[in-house]
């Protein structure tokens, strides 16, 4: 048996930083905190789309480029999330989740 | 294999220094001395002493500059692949980008007429 | 049964344990850390293991991408939010009792379920003669810029509209309402 990595390897690596990822958003209390952990899950997710490129259609980019796409959504998610951190941290003094629960304020 | 060549230069670069800085780091918690006394941690004769805590939560306009770069960024990141193409893409190649740093360009605009680059 | 000895596959493969190892310490602690600080540290150490893989997988340009916005622009951005919302030495509460048993279930339950549907699973997997594009940022480009069919002008150019929407979003909703002189509108 080789221990190259193979197809199965990389995926469970990229499975276990993804439910590493699910942990994180359920628990985090600080809004930072869940933002840091969907950007482990949106990582893991480009990693998979390029891990399938390179093993299962080699002679094909498209899975570099959704890649491409994810980072950059990821990037613009980062962006609206930290100006709602901004916004609500001006108003509440907090960025606790389970504190901010009411709609109007 | 190539790639093993083309990054031996990086990994010996990272390996130096993680190595001199857990070197340089080690040695002074390992041989220098300490002394916490309360003069010691006093500010320096002509020093003022300190008011408040650090605790300042920082400048919303530093974090604009920051999400500006960011959006900035990412066009740098789409820019690069057409860049190193240009040359085969001919007319429309062109049009493409200066349809998606139009669009760009716009949100510039924005910013600068909303005056959230304005340092004071 | 073969146990490869050949150098370049044996370095692949420790650099790639090594990377996992790495990057699954470094996730756990993004997770589980009290202070936000150390978790934005573990992130950028995260994504750059990530990078690593990209480059182990002959992704380059990918990797490069990674580097330049992961750990050049979004942990530096989410430093400036730990900065702004809160101190670098404070404390987060740990989660409660509960929040971490449903939060290990569904992780564990999700991670489960993952394995073993792709352990049934026979992937299509593209023959060994099969070459990757040489040079992974020309490729990129030619499909990004490609108004053919399987071309990916279209989703390229809604990019810089999610971009300008997301700008004007944040500004919108970070600016002062409060400061009349901050959005001096022409």
């Amino acid at each position: 048996m080789s221990f190259s990595p193979e197809l199965h390897h990389w995926l469970i690596l990229s499975t276990i930083l993804f439910s590493i990822g699910i942990y994180g958003v359920l628990t985090r209390r600080n809004a930072v905190g869940v933002l840091m952990s969907v950007e482990l899950l949106l990582n893991s997710a480009a990693m998979n789309f390029l891990i399938f490129n390179h093993y299962a259609s080699k002679p094909f980019i498209d899975g570099a480029i959704m890649a491409l796409f994810i980072i950059a959504v990821a990037a613009a998610e980062a962006v609206i999330a930290m100006a709602l951190f901004v916004a609500i941290f001006r108003s509440r003094k907090t960025v606790d989740v389970t504190q901010i629960n009411t709609l109007k304020g | 294999m190539d790639k093993v060549e083309i990054y031996l230069p990086i990994l010996i670069m990272v390996a130096v220094g993680a190595l001199i800085a857990t070197v340089l780091m080690g040695l002074s918690v390992l041989i220098g001395k300490r002394t916490r006394s309360k003069v010691k941690m006093q500010p320096y004769e002509c020093g003022v002493d300190p008011v408040g805590d650090t605790k300042h939560p920082v400048p919303v306009k530093y974090y604009m500059v920051a999400i500006l770069f960011i959006i900035f960024d990412i066009e740098v990141v789409f820019l690069y692949p057409w860049a190193v193409i240009y040359d085969s893409l001919g007319m429309f190649g062109f049009l493409e980008m200066l349809v998606f740093v139009a669009i760009l360009i716009t949100g510039y605009f924005y910013i600068l007429g909303k005056g959230a680059l304005k340092w004071d | 049964m073969d146990i490869t000895l050949n150098p370049a596959d044996l370095t692949h493969t420790i650099a790639f344990y090594t990377l996992a190892l790495t990057s699954i310490v470094a996730a756990l602690i993004v997770v589980t850390a009290k202070r936000i600080f150390r978790a934005a540290v573990a992130l950028a150490v995260v994504l750059i293991c990530g990078a690593g893989f990209y480059i182990l997988l002959n992704y380059d340009f990918i990797a490069g991408v990674q580097l330049l916005v992961y750990v050049g622009g979004i942990v530096i951005l989410i430093v400036f939010a730990v900065m702004l919302t809160s101190s670098l030495e404070s404390i987060e509460e740990p989660p409660s009792l509960g929040r971490k048993a449903l939060g290990l279930f569904s992780s564990l339950a999700f991670l489960a379920t993952a394995v073993i549907a792709f352990s049934e699973t026979k992937f299509p997997l593209s023959s060994i003669s099969a070459e990757q594009p040489k040079d992974v940022a020309k490729a990129v480009g030619r499909k990004l810029l490609d108004y053919g069919a399987g071309g990916y002008v279209l989703p390229f150019e809604v990019i810089s509209l999610l971009l300008l929407a997301s700008v004007i979003g944040a500004i919108v909703v970070a600016r002062n309402p409060k400061r009349k002189n901050e959005g001096s509108a022409t």
